[in-house]
Protein backbone atom coordinates (compact mmCIF):
# COMPACT_ATOMS: atom_id res chain seq x y z
CA UNK A 1 0.00 0.00 0.00
CA UNK A 2 2.63 2.33 0.84
CA UNK A 3 4.45 1.74 -2.65
CA UNK A 4 1.44 2.98 -4.10
CA UNK A 5 0.90 5.85 -2.49
CA UNK A 6 4.66 6.61 -2.92
CA UNK A 7 3.99 6.25 -6.30
CA UNK A 8 1.33 8.26 -6.90
CA UNK A 9 2.74 11.04 -4.90
CA UNK A 10 5.93 10.30 -6.94
CA UNK A 11 3.63 11.06 -10.22
CA UNK A 12 2.21 13.93 -9.13
CA UNK A 13 5.08 15.68 -8.63
CA UNK A 14 6.78 14.93 -11.45
CA UNK A 15 3.67 15.56 -13.63
CA UNK A 16 3.07 19.35 -11.57
CA UNK A 17 7.22 19.62 -12.25
CA UNK A 18 6.77 18.78 -15.50
CA UNK A 19 3.98 21.69 -16.29
CA UNK A 20 5.69 23.98 -14.84
CA UNK A 21 8.65 23.37 -17.03
CA UNK A 22 7.06 22.69 -20.33
CA UNK A 23 4.33 25.96 -19.95
CA UNK A 24 6.34 28.63 -17.93
CA UNK A 25 9.58 27.68 -17.95
CA UNK A 26 11.16 26.37 -21.11
CA UNK A 27 8.02 26.50 -23.22
CA UNK A 28 8.59 24.82 -26.29
CA UNK A 29 8.42 27.30 -29.86
CA UNK A 30 7.94 30.84 -28.74
CA UNK A 31 9.66 32.14 -32.07
CA UNK A 32 7.66 30.49 -34.30
CA UNK A 33 4.57 32.48 -34.60
CA UNK A 34 2.33 33.84 -37.23
CA UNK A 35 1.12 38.12 -37.69
CA UNK A 36 -2.54 36.35 -36.58
CA UNK A 37 -1.32 36.62 -32.84
CA UNK A 38 0.56 39.39 -32.93
CA UNK A 39 -0.39 42.65 -30.32
CA UNK A 40 -3.03 44.59 -31.65
CA UNK A 41 -0.66 47.65 -32.01
CA UNK A 42 1.60 45.38 -34.04
CA UNK A 43 -1.13 44.30 -36.28
CA UNK A 44 -1.81 47.51 -37.25
CA UNK A 45 1.55 48.16 -37.95
CA UNK A 46 1.24 45.04 -39.91
CA UNK A 47 -1.53 46.72 -41.84
CA UNK A 48 0.26 49.78 -42.69
CA UNK A 49 3.92 48.17 -43.69
CA UNK A 50 1.66 46.18 -45.99
CA UNK A 51 0.11 49.25 -47.59
CA UNK A 52 3.31 51.22 -47.71
CA UNK A 53 4.85 48.49 -49.34
CA UNK A 54 2.22 47.94 -51.95
CA UNK A 55 2.50 51.57 -52.82
CA UNK A 56 6.45 50.55 -54.09
CA UNK A 57 5.63 47.52 -55.39
CA UNK A 58 2.24 47.37 -56.63
CA UNK A 59 1.74 44.15 -56.91
CA UNK A 60 -1.91 43.25 -55.87
CA UNK A 61 -1.32 39.27 -54.86
CA UNK A 62 2.09 39.87 -52.81
CA UNK A 63 -0.34 42.74 -50.56
CA UNK A 64 -2.93 40.16 -50.92
CA UNK A 65 -0.88 37.06 -49.45
CA UNK A 66 0.66 39.03 -46.53
CA UNK A 67 -2.75 40.09 -45.40
CA UNK A 68 -3.65 36.31 -45.52
CA UNK A 69 -1.57 36.22 -42.54
CA UNK A 70 -3.41 38.01 -40.86
CA UNK A 71 -6.82 36.56 -41.60
CA UNK A 72 -6.58 33.53 -44.25
CA UNK A 73 -10.89 33.54 -44.72
CA UNK A 74 -10.75 37.16 -45.77
CA UNK A 75 -7.39 38.92 -46.09
CA UNK A 76 -9.04 42.27 -47.11
CA UNK A 77 -10.88 42.31 -43.51
CA UNK A 78 -8.12 44.00 -40.99
CA UNK A 79 -7.18 46.32 -44.19
CA UNK A 80 -10.94 47.78 -44.56
CA UNK A 81 -11.90 47.56 -40.98
CA UNK A 82 -7.90 49.27 -40.16
CA UNK A 83 -8.59 52.28 -42.80
CA UNK A 84 -12.98 52.69 -41.48
CA UNK A 85 -11.30 52.81 -37.86
CA UNK A 86 -8.56 55.44 -38.93
CA UNK A 87 -10.84 57.36 -40.71
CA UNK A 88 -13.09 57.71 -37.51
CA UNK A 89 -10.34 58.10 -35.52
CA UNK A 90 -9.33 61.25 -37.61
CA UNK A 91 -5.63 59.80 -38.21
CA UNK A 92 -3.63 62.11 -40.35
CA UNK A 93 -4.14 61.78 -44.51
CA UNK A 94 -0.69 60.47 -45.66
CA UNK A 95 -1.48 57.61 -42.72
CA UNK A 96 -5.15 56.99 -44.12
CA UNK A 97 -4.86 57.21 -48.00
CA UNK A 98 -2.14 53.98 -48.75
CA UNK A 99 -4.86 52.08 -46.58
CA UNK A 100 -7.74 53.08 -48.75
CA UNK A 101 -5.30 52.84 -52.09
CA UNK A 102 -4.53 49.11 -51.43
CA UNK A 103 -8.34 48.39 -50.47
CA UNK A 104 -9.28 50.19 -53.96
CA UNK A 105 -6.73 48.20 -55.80
CA UNK A 106 -8.10 44.50 -54.03
CA UNK A 107 -11.84 45.72 -54.71
CA UNK A 108 -12.35 46.24 -51.18
CA UNK A 109 -12.95 49.72 -50.96
CA UNK A 110 -16.41 50.70 -48.79
CA UNK A 111 -18.16 54.31 -49.21
CA UNK A 112 -16.37 55.42 -46.11
CA UNK A 113 -13.52 54.87 -47.74
CA UNK A 114 -14.54 56.50 -51.00
CA UNK A 115 -16.12 59.71 -48.76
CA UNK A 116 -13.30 60.33 -47.13
CA UNK A 117 -11.08 60.06 -50.71
CA UNK A 118 -13.31 62.93 -51.96
CA UNK A 119 -13.26 65.01 -48.81
CA UNK A 120 -8.47 64.65 -49.22
CA UNK A 121 -8.96 64.32 -52.99
CA UNK A 122 -9.77 67.16 -54.41
CA UNK B 1 13.30 2.16 1.45
CA UNK B 2 11.22 0.51 -0.96
CA UNK B 3 8.61 3.77 -0.81
CA UNK B 4 11.35 6.16 -1.51
CA UNK B 5 12.27 3.86 -5.16
CA UNK B 6 8.32 4.06 -5.85
CA UNK B 7 8.30 7.45 -5.07
CA UNK B 8 11.73 8.21 -7.61
CA UNK B 9 10.05 5.99 -10.39
CA UNK B 10 6.61 7.93 -10.12
CA UNK B 11 8.73 11.34 -9.83
CA UNK B 12 10.38 10.53 -13.35
CA UNK B 13 6.98 9.06 -14.99
CA UNK B 14 5.22 12.19 -13.90
CA UNK B 15 8.21 14.31 -15.88
CA UNK B 16 8.33 12.31 -18.68
CA UNK B 17 4.78 12.63 -19.01
CA UNK B 18 4.02 15.85 -17.97
CA UNK B 19 6.91 17.59 -20.25
CA UNK B 20 5.25 15.23 -23.61
CA UNK B 21 2.02 16.64 -22.73
CA UNK B 22 3.44 20.37 -22.74
CA UNK B 23 5.71 20.32 -25.03
CA UNK B 24 4.11 17.53 -27.84
CA UNK B 25 0.53 17.36 -27.20
CA UNK B 26 -0.54 20.88 -26.00
CA UNK B 27 2.15 22.86 -26.46
CA UNK B 28 1.20 26.97 -25.35
CA UNK B 29 -0.13 29.11 -27.74
CA UNK B 30 0.85 32.25 -27.79
CA UNK B 31 -1.29 35.78 -28.09
CA UNK B 32 -0.10 39.41 -28.16
CA UNK B 33 3.32 38.71 -29.84
CA UNK B 34 5.95 40.91 -31.13
CA UNK B 35 7.96 41.02 -34.32
CA UNK B 36 10.91 38.57 -32.86
CA UNK B 37 8.30 35.72 -31.90
CA UNK B 38 7.42 35.35 -35.45
CA UNK B 39 8.05 32.90 -37.70
CA UNK B 40 11.65 33.33 -39.58
CA UNK B 41 9.46 33.73 -43.42
CA UNK B 42 7.71 36.24 -41.12
CA UNK B 43 10.51 38.25 -39.32
CA UNK B 44 12.04 38.42 -42.87
CA UNK B 45 8.98 39.78 -44.77
CA UNK B 46 8.36 41.91 -41.56
CA UNK B 47 11.77 43.78 -42.59
CA UNK B 48 11.35 43.71 -45.95
CA UNK B 49 8.34 45.94 -45.77
CA UNK B 50 9.94 48.21 -43.24
CA UNK B 51 13.02 48.55 -45.57
CA UNK B 52 10.55 49.34 -48.26
CA UNK B 53 8.06 51.85 -46.41
CA UNK B 54 10.95 53.41 -45.42
CA UNK B 55 11.95 53.78 -48.64
CA UNK B 56 8.77 54.65 -49.72
CA UNK B 57 8.25 57.79 -46.70
CA UNK B 58 11.63 57.77 -45.04
CA UNK B 59 10.37 57.72 -41.71
CA UNK B 60 13.52 56.25 -39.83
CA UNK B 61 12.08 56.84 -36.20
CA UNK B 62 9.15 54.66 -37.24
CA UNK B 63 11.44 52.28 -39.19
CA UNK B 64 13.66 51.88 -36.04
CA UNK B 65 10.87 50.77 -34.05
CA UNK B 66 9.63 48.67 -36.44
CA UNK B 67 13.01 47.09 -36.66
CA UNK B 68 13.56 47.19 -32.90
CA UNK B 69 14.37 43.93 -30.91
CA UNK B 70 14.96 41.93 -34.23
CA UNK B 71 17.93 40.57 -35.13
CA UNK B 72 21.02 42.73 -36.62
CA UNK B 73 22.25 39.92 -38.99
CA UNK B 74 18.73 39.06 -40.35
CA UNK B 75 18.30 42.55 -40.79
CA UNK B 76 21.25 43.45 -42.75
CA UNK B 77 20.40 39.94 -44.93
CA UNK B 78 17.30 41.00 -45.68
CA UNK B 79 17.70 45.10 -46.14
CA UNK B 80 20.42 44.24 -48.54
CA UNK B 81 18.55 42.02 -50.66
CA UNK B 82 15.86 44.20 -50.78
CA UNK B 83 18.10 47.10 -51.70
CA UNK B 84 19.89 44.76 -54.37
CA UNK B 85 16.06 43.61 -55.76
CA UNK B 86 15.11 47.07 -55.50
CA UNK B 87 18.16 48.66 -58.44
CA UNK B 88 17.35 45.25 -60.06
CA UNK B 89 13.92 46.47 -60.40
CA UNK B 90 14.78 49.97 -61.24
CA UNK B 91 13.66 51.43 -58.77
CA UNK B 92 13.25 55.33 -57.87
CA UNK B 93 16.57 56.90 -56.73
CA UNK B 94 15.48 58.18 -53.93
CA UNK B 95 14.07 54.84 -52.73
CA UNK B 96 17.64 53.33 -53.64
CA UNK B 97 19.39 55.57 -51.34
CA UNK B 98 17.04 55.84 -48.80
CA UNK B 99 17.49 51.58 -48.92
CA UNK B 100 21.26 52.35 -49.07
CA UNK B 101 21.04 54.91 -45.83
CA UNK B 102 19.40 51.98 -44.11
CA UNK B 103 21.17 49.38 -44.90
CA UNK B 104 24.27 51.53 -43.23
CA UNK B 105 23.02 51.94 -40.45
CA UNK B 106 22.67 48.59 -39.81
CA UNK B 107 26.04 47.66 -40.77
CA UNK B 108 25.45 46.59 -44.62
CA UNK B 109 29.00 46.74 -46.36
CA UNK B 110 28.48 46.29 -49.98
CA UNK B 111 28.66 47.93 -53.10
CA UNK B 112 25.03 48.46 -53.69
CA UNK B 113 25.26 50.52 -50.27
CA UNK B 114 28.31 52.30 -51.05
CA UNK B 115 27.17 53.38 -54.52
CA UNK B 116 23.86 54.94 -53.31
CA UNK B 117 24.64 56.03 -49.86
CA UNK B 118 27.69 58.22 -50.70
CA UNK B 119 26.12 59.36 -54.16
CA UNK B 120 24.09 62.67 -53.70
CA UNK B 121 20.76 62.32 -56.27
CA UNK B 122 22.35 62.58 -59.87
CA UNK B 123 20.40 66.18 -61.69
CA UNK B 124 18.09 65.58 -63.88
CA UNK B 125 19.68 66.70 -67.11
CA UNK B 126 18.10 70.37 -67.91
CA UNK B 127 17.47 70.03 -71.23
CA UNK B 128 14.96 67.37 -72.68
CA UNK B 129 15.36 64.89 -75.64
CA UNK B 130 12.43 65.85 -77.71
CA UNK B 131 16.01 67.68 -79.80
CA UNK B 132 17.83 64.87 -81.29
CA UNK B 133 20.94 65.33 -79.83
CA UNK B 134 23.55 62.87 -81.52
CA UNK B 135 26.79 65.06 -82.77
CA UNK B 136 29.58 62.55 -83.62
CA UNK B 137 33.46 63.71 -82.80
CA UNK B 138 34.94 63.73 -85.42
CA UNK B 139 38.55 62.22 -84.08
CA UNK B 140 36.87 58.65 -83.23
CA UNK B 141 33.60 58.22 -84.90
CA UNK B 142 32.67 58.59 -88.83
CA UNK B 143 31.37 62.37 -89.46
CA UNK B 144 27.53 61.68 -89.33
CA UNK B 145 26.10 62.05 -92.44
CA UNK B 146 22.85 64.54 -91.61
CA UNK B 147 20.29 62.53 -94.42
CA UNK B 148 18.05 60.28 -93.01
CA UNK B 149 19.69 57.49 -91.19
CA UNK B 150 19.90 53.76 -92.79
CA UNK B 151 21.65 51.06 -91.03
CA UNK B 152 25.46 51.22 -90.60
CA UNK B 153 28.04 49.41 -89.64
CA UNK B 154 28.22 51.54 -86.35
CA UNK B 155 26.10 54.30 -85.50
CA UNK B 156 23.42 55.39 -87.27
CA UNK B 157 22.83 59.55 -86.41
CA UNK B 158 19.37 60.74 -85.89
CA UNK B 159 18.43 63.62 -88.28
CA UNK B 160 20.17 67.08 -87.60
CA UNK B 161 18.72 68.99 -84.38
CA UNK B 162 17.30 72.08 -84.85
CA UNK B 163 18.39 73.17 -81.14
CA UNK B 164 21.55 72.37 -79.82
CA UNK B 165 22.05 68.79 -78.03
CA UNK B 166 23.17 68.76 -74.80
CA UNK B 167 25.16 65.79 -75.64
CA UNK B 168 27.67 64.50 -78.01
CA UNK B 169 29.52 62.05 -79.50
CA UNK B 170 33.16 62.17 -78.55
CA UNK B 171 34.81 58.58 -79.06
CA UNK B 172 33.24 55.31 -80.37
CA UNK B 173 36.00 51.87 -79.42
CA UNK B 174 34.69 48.36 -81.15
CA UNK B 175 35.67 45.22 -80.13
CA UNK B 176 35.21 41.11 -80.90
CA UNK B 177 32.83 39.69 -78.30
CA UNK B 178 31.42 36.28 -78.07
CA UNK B 179 28.28 37.92 -77.92
CA UNK B 180 26.92 41.96 -78.82
CA UNK B 181 26.81 43.90 -76.14
CA UNK B 182 26.00 47.47 -75.31
CA UNK B 183 26.92 49.09 -72.03
CA UNK B 184 26.91 52.56 -70.83
CA UNK B 185 28.87 54.45 -68.09
CA UNK B 186 27.67 57.91 -67.19
CA UNK B 187 29.83 60.70 -65.66
CA UNK B 188 28.54 64.25 -64.93
CA UNK B 189 31.73 66.86 -65.29
CA UNK B 190 31.95 69.94 -62.92
CA UNK B 191 33.81 72.81 -64.09
CA UNK B 192 35.15 74.71 -61.48
CA UNK B 193 37.33 77.85 -60.87
CA UNK B 194 40.62 76.97 -58.84
CA UNK B 195 42.72 80.30 -58.64
CA UNK B 196 41.45 81.71 -61.74
CA UNK B 197 42.38 78.25 -63.72
CA UNK B 198 39.17 75.68 -64.82
CA UNK B 199 39.19 72.51 -63.89
CA UNK B 200 37.08 69.67 -64.65
CA UNK B 201 36.14 66.97 -62.37
CA UNK B 202 34.14 63.99 -63.46
CA UNK B 203 31.83 62.19 -61.07
CA UNK B 204 30.09 58.82 -61.77
CA UNK B 205 26.66 58.86 -61.70
CA UNK B 206 24.51 56.33 -60.44
CA UNK B 207 20.93 55.54 -59.91
CA UNK B 208 20.13 56.80 -63.73
CA UNK B 209 18.28 54.82 -65.39
CA UNK B 210 19.24 54.11 -69.19
CA UNK B 211 17.27 52.77 -71.80
CA UNK B 212 17.17 50.47 -74.70
CA UNK B 213 14.29 50.23 -77.47
CA UNK B 214 13.96 48.45 -80.38
CA UNK B 215 11.22 47.92 -82.72
CA UNK B 216 8.95 45.85 -80.54
CA UNK B 217 10.39 46.07 -77.26
CA UNK B 218 12.47 47.97 -74.53
CA UNK B 219 14.76 47.31 -71.85
CA UNK B 220 16.34 49.68 -69.32
CA UNK B 221 19.51 49.56 -66.86
CA UNK B 222 20.39 51.86 -63.71
CA UNK B 223 23.86 52.89 -63.70
CA UNK B 224 25.57 51.83 -60.66
CA UNK B 225 25.27 48.38 -60.23
CA UNK B 226 28.23 46.52 -61.18
CA UNK B 227 31.01 48.48 -59.12
CA UNK B 228 33.68 47.29 -61.16
CA UNK B 229 33.27 48.42 -64.18
CA UNK B 230 32.60 52.32 -62.36
CA UNK B 231 30.26 53.80 -60.69
CA UNK B 232 27.92 55.18 -63.64
CA UNK B 233 28.27 51.89 -65.48
CA UNK B 234 25.26 49.44 -66.89
CA UNK B 235 24.98 46.83 -69.38
CA UNK B 236 22.86 44.89 -71.86
CA UNK B 237 22.10 42.15 -72.99
CA UNK B 238 21.46 42.69 -77.10
CA UNK B 239 20.23 40.36 -79.62
CA UNK B 240 22.56 40.38 -82.92
CA UNK B 241 21.34 42.24 -86.07
CA UNK B 242 18.91 44.39 -84.01
CA UNK B 243 18.60 48.21 -84.22
CA UNK B 244 18.48 50.06 -80.82
CA UNK B 245 17.77 53.49 -79.60
CA UNK B 246 19.60 55.05 -76.45
CA UNK B 247 17.78 56.70 -73.97
CA UNK B 248 19.12 58.39 -70.53
CA UNK B 249 16.24 58.50 -67.76
CA UNK B 250 13.44 58.91 -69.82
CA UNK B 251 12.68 56.62 -72.92
CA UNK B 252 10.88 59.64 -75.12
CA UNK B 253 11.53 62.42 -77.53
CA UNK B 254 14.14 61.72 -79.88
CA UNK B 255 17.05 59.16 -79.05
CA UNK B 256 20.74 59.80 -77.86
CA UNK B 257 22.02 57.37 -80.11
CA UNK B 258 20.80 54.74 -82.47
CA UNK B 259 22.86 51.44 -82.40
CA UNK B 260 23.22 48.64 -84.47
CA UNK B 261 24.93 45.17 -83.36
CA UNK B 262 26.74 43.76 -86.13
CA UNK B 263 29.41 41.00 -86.52
CA UNK B 264 32.78 40.85 -86.64
CA UNK B 265 34.35 40.21 -90.03
CA UNK B 266 36.29 36.85 -90.34
CA UNK B 267 39.85 38.76 -90.50
CA UNK B 268 38.91 39.64 -86.74
CA UNK B 269 37.90 35.95 -85.45
CA UNK B 270 34.34 36.21 -85.69
CA UNK B 271 32.13 37.01 -82.59
CA UNK B 272 30.07 40.31 -81.92
CA UNK B 273 30.77 43.71 -81.69
CA UNK B 274 31.19 45.40 -78.28
CA UNK B 275 30.87 48.85 -78.67
CA UNK B 276 32.30 52.04 -76.57
CA UNK B 277 30.43 55.12 -77.28
CA UNK B 278 31.38 58.53 -75.24
CA UNK B 279 28.90 60.78 -75.36
CA UNK B 280 29.71 64.29 -74.15
CA UNK B 281 26.93 67.35 -73.16
CA UNK B 282 27.56 70.23 -75.11
CA UNK B 283 30.08 72.89 -72.62
CA UNK B 284 27.10 75.85 -73.30
CA UNK B 285 25.37 74.58 -70.01
CA UNK B 286 26.98 75.22 -66.70
CA UNK B 287 27.32 71.55 -65.89
CA UNK B 288 28.71 68.75 -68.58
CA UNK B 289 27.34 65.60 -68.77
CA UNK B 290 29.69 63.18 -70.21
CA UNK B 291 27.99 59.78 -71.09
CA UNK B 292 30.04 56.90 -72.09
CA UNK B 293 28.72 54.27 -73.71
CA UNK B 294 31.41 51.28 -72.83
CA UNK B 295 31.41 47.99 -73.92
CA UNK B 296 32.24 45.25 -71.19
CA UNK B 297 35.66 43.60 -71.44
CA UNK B 298 34.78 41.05 -74.05
CA UNK B 299 35.32 37.44 -73.15
CA UNK B 300 35.92 35.10 -76.24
Amino acid sequence: MKQIVALLVGLGIGLGLALLIGWVALPVGPYDTTPDVLRDDYKEEYVRLVSLTYQVETDREAARTRLAALDALSPTRPLVEQAERWIAQGKVEWMVVPLIRLARDLDAETPVMSRYLQGVIP
Amino acid sequence: MKSLVWLSVGLILGLMGGLIYTWVISPPIYYDTYPPMMAEAHRREWIKMTALAYGFDGNWPRAQLRLADLDEVEIQQVVAQTLDAAIAQGRPLLLLQRLADLADSYGVVSPAVTIYLEQPPAPAPTTSFVTPPTVLSPTTVPPAPTATPLPSPTVLPTPTPALPSPYQIISQTLRCASAPQIAVSLVLSHTTEVRGRSQVVQVPQPGRTVWLLWEDGADRAVTGFRPEFGLGYADFIVEPGRIYKVYVDTPTGAPLVTVQTEPCTPDEGGGWIARVLTILERPSLPTTTTLTLISPTPTP
